[in-house]
């Protein structure tokens, strides 16, 4: 009968290490993959950031590009306008003028031309206009 | 990075031609030119001023 017991206690006590053992060993590996999981929600939150930038970034491009564009035909618009009133003038009707002449290098430009002219330099402000 | 559409020549200079009125008109498309790069740059400067906002605290 002592045998019996002895022999059931051996077992409860090895049983008790073994699954002791292996309760340790689970534990560290759980503590592992948790780990391993903070760092991948981690990479996952800085990778949504990161897109979340790139996304703003192409908006941005986009909206500058979109404003450019835009900008570009209305300044596009007022050359068309202002080279349509340089067709427009009249000719010079008179006096004969001959074709093959050439007019002097410090003659006065017509005063309607002149006019024209300084409509294309309105919108323009700057270097491109400031010379006499 | 810059977009392509802000790194395109937005136009060329024009020729005199030989009268008057070409001359004018050419003056006129010269100063649009001008204009067209000074907004072309102007636009460059505003994507980089904004990108750098937005891009301040990554590091």
């Amino acid at each position: 009968m002592n045998n019996i017991l002895i022999g059931a206690l051996l077992f409860f006590i090895c049983s008790t290490g073994i699954f002791g053992y292996v309760s340790y060993d689970l534990s560290e590996q759980k503590g592992m993959a948790v780990q391993a999981l903070q760092e991948a929600q981690d990479r996952l939150l800085e990778s949504e950031k990161s897109l979340k930038l790139q996304l703003k970034s192409c908006e941005i491009s986009d909206s500058v590009t979109s404003e450019y564009q835009s900008d570009k035909q209305a300044q596009q618009d007022k050359v068309t306008t202002t080279i349509s009133k340089v067709d427009s003038l009249p000719k010079k009707t008179t006096q004969q003028v001959n074709q093959d002449a050439e007019i002097d290098i410090d003659s006065k430009l017509p005063a309607d031309l002149k006019r024209v002219l300084s409509e294309s330099c309105l919108p323009n402000e700057g270097d491109a206009c400031d010379a006499p | 990075m810059l977009p392509d559409s802000l790194l395109q020549d937005p136009c060329g200079a024009i020729k005199a031609g030989d009268t008057v009125r070409s001359l004018a008109k050419g003056y006129v498309k010269n100063t649009g030119c001008v204009f067209d790069y000074k907004l072309l740059l102007e636009k460059q400067r505003k994507w980089k001023a904004e990108q750098q906002e937005l891009f301040k605290d990554v590091k």
